[in-house]
């Protein structure tokens, strides 16, 4: 992981059948709180330094196992998505988790 | 060409020459026709989802004849997951459009003939499956609509096809050529037709070897020469053509249906897919009505959409915390939530045919279906409850906006304070449409006669379900045992 430049946080949404949060809201929140500290860009994209798997709800259908090569981190509500940027800033002078979340 | 957006599919229909009536005339401009467009729109949705990130992983699939990325509604079902994805894509833009998006057939069409071509070719050695990998190829490069078309008038329903006074009212054969043949007949309910690049054609019932010259199943562009669409009418549907757009309740989106009349046209022999192999009729029809009845998976989103609707009205009217108020409410998630079971469960307890598609579980299918025929109407019924008798009796916008009575309209049905009068008329009249308006037509109607109606559910249902099983465990639990030794 190369700490001189923003992590790259790639991601990934479910497809939103039925969500109980807005997703994309809950990403551009994300966004913002972690200005300058990383990129959010498309789980296609390369050299990602974590993917983050957003699901709509607790069922989190997406299929992780075509992202082996990242750390993933699902968030499947609001307070998901506000317990990682709060451990991603936690944890931003010293790497960030490699924690799996199945 | 790869996925199309919405405005490219868009731009994709100005190039058809479609022949369409609507009132007694023909219509230049099918797409910005003022009736047509809001179904139009609908299915430009299906394609502008698969562009979003937050959708993809639902509206796309990964070809498995090219290895490219497809819109799902041009994919054959290649796993359980295919089938269960199909069942969300369905609860999502139902919940999109509040209303039929229509492409869902031709994806059922493609699907059910990916299965019998292959079974034919087995049988008969013909070349049907080739002919169709080849022309499903075509249709996920161009990314295409396709109108699935089973429907025949059927003339008078206790004759087959071929005892028919009017050989007609079942779509057959009437020229052989060298390179082709040429077809006569009708296709009626057909939903999107005019919104569709391709119409694929198949039979509508079970035949016998007399019937066998109506035995066929082909493709065509949807402009082919001797095509001619007439337009089915829907209630509330000239107020489309109104000043304003508040009393069509839905602002963007719709349905339609079309009557297609099949004037002596030529199909190619490429685009044939099944000619005169009667003893497989039973078999599409069986393998799309099953896929169909899945894809009425639609009505949970567009019951997402009532409910909301129900519940803002409540709101606004100030009734919310009644009890019986929010005892509706839950009766319409325990209705629409037990919609979603059924296609739920059909899509997973799903098998793999022959060919390598993935089809639904017939059974579930059937009975999920058969649900749809029901609860869409008791929720409309407790939308109506929960809305008050306003939304069938509010005057016009033209009267809202009307310098001489709009002020009295503003007054007078103003009920919560914080809500602006307008808003209030916007909910309920998109309660009217969907229950007694142009959206009422997929709704309730379609929900009960389309993917057949409920007899042909029921027939399946008992078909299908392991009697003699249910039999053996009654008897087996009190002591019965008449088992044959």
């Amino acid at each position: 992981m190369n700490r001189n430049r923003k992590l790259r946080i790639g991601v990934k949404y479910c497809g939103g059948c039925n969500p109980s949060y807005d997703r994309v809201a809950l990403v551009r929140q994300m966004e913002n709180a972690l200005a300058g500290e990383a990129a959010f860009v498309s789980f296609e994209e390369k050299d990602l330094d974590v993917m983050l798997v957003v699901c709509g709800c607790e069922t989190a259908c997406v299929d992780i196992s075509l992202f082996k090569q990242v750390p993933i981190q699902v968030v499947s509500s609001v307070s998901d998505g506000d317990v990682f940027v709060a451990e991603f800033l936690r944890e931003a002078s010293t790497g960030i988790t490699e924690k799996q979340t199945p | 060409m790869s996925m199309m957006t919405g405005k490219e599919y868009e731009k994709s229909l100005r190039k058809l020459h479609l022949k369409v009536y609507i009132f007694g005339e023909r219509v230049e401009n099918v797409v910005d026709n003022p009736i047509i467009r809001p179904s139009m729109n609908a299915v430009a949705w299906t394609y502008e989802l698969a562009h979003r990130p937050e959708y993809e992983d639902i509206m796309t699939a990964t070809s498995h004849i090219t290895g490219k990325k497809v819109n799902r509604f041009t994919h054959i079902h290649q796993n359980i997951q295919d089938l269960v994805k199909k069942s969300k894509m369905g609860r999502l833009l139902g919940r999109e459009t509040g209303c039929c998006f229509q492409r869902c057939v031709g994806m059922d069409t493609l699907n059910a003939l990916s299965i019998v071509t292959f079974n034919m070719d087995a049988k008969h050695h013909t070349e049907y499956y080739k002919r169709f990998l080849k022309y499903l190829e075509y249709v996920q490069e161009n990314d295409l609509t396709c109108d699935g078309a089973m429907t025949d008038p059927k003339g008078n329903r206790s004759l087959p096809p071929h005892k028919q006074p009017d050989p007609d009212q079942f779509v057959h054969v009437v020229e052989e050529r060298k390179d082709g043949i040429v077809v006569r007949g009708a296709k009626a309910h057909q939903t999107g037709a005019v919104n569709s690049h391709e119409l694929i054609v198949m039979p509508t019932i079970a035949m016998r070897e007399e019937d066998k010259e109506y035995a066929i199943s082909f493709a065509l562009p949807s402009d082919a020469e001797g095509i001619i669409y007439i337009m089915g009418r829907q209630s509330c549907d000239t107020r489309k053509l109104e000043e304003g757009t508040l009393d069509r309740g839905n602002q963007k989106f719709g349905g339609h249906e079309a009557l297609v009349i099949l004037d002596d046209v030529f199909v190619p022999w490429e685009r044939v897919f099944m000619y005169r192999e009667y003893e497989f009729v039973s078999q599409l029809v069986e393998i799309f009505a099953a896929y169909h009845r899945q894809s009425y998976a639609c009505k949970v989103g567009v019951g997402d959409v009532l409910i909301g609707a129900a519940q803002t009205a409540a709101e606004y009217n100030g009734v919310e915390r009644a009890s019986h108020i929010k005892d509706k409410i839950v009766e319409m998630n325990h209705l629409n939530e037990t919609l979603y079971c059924g296609c739920i469960a059909c899509a997973s307890e799903g098998h793999r045919e022959p060919s390598g598609t993935y089809a639904v579980n017939t059974l579930l299918a059937n009975v999920h279906k058969h649900n749809v025929t029901r609860f869409p109407s008791e929720l409309a019924r407790l939308a109506q409850d929960i809305a008050g008798g306003l939304m069938v009796t509010m005057p016009s916008e033209k009267d809202f906006r009307s310098p001489e009575v709009g002020k009295w309209m503003e007054k007078y049905f103003k009920a919560n304070e914080d809500v602006p009068t307008e808003n209030r008329l916007r909910i309920l009249r998109l309660i009217e449409n969907m229950t007694l308006g142009t959206a009422a037509v997929g709704y309730l109607t379609e929900s009960i006669h389309g993917a057949g109606s409920p007899q042909a559910q029921r027939i399946m249902i008992s078909r299908r379900i392991n009697m003699e099983e249910k039999k053996k465990a009654a008897k087996r639990l009190c002591g019965i045992d008449d088992e044959p030794k």
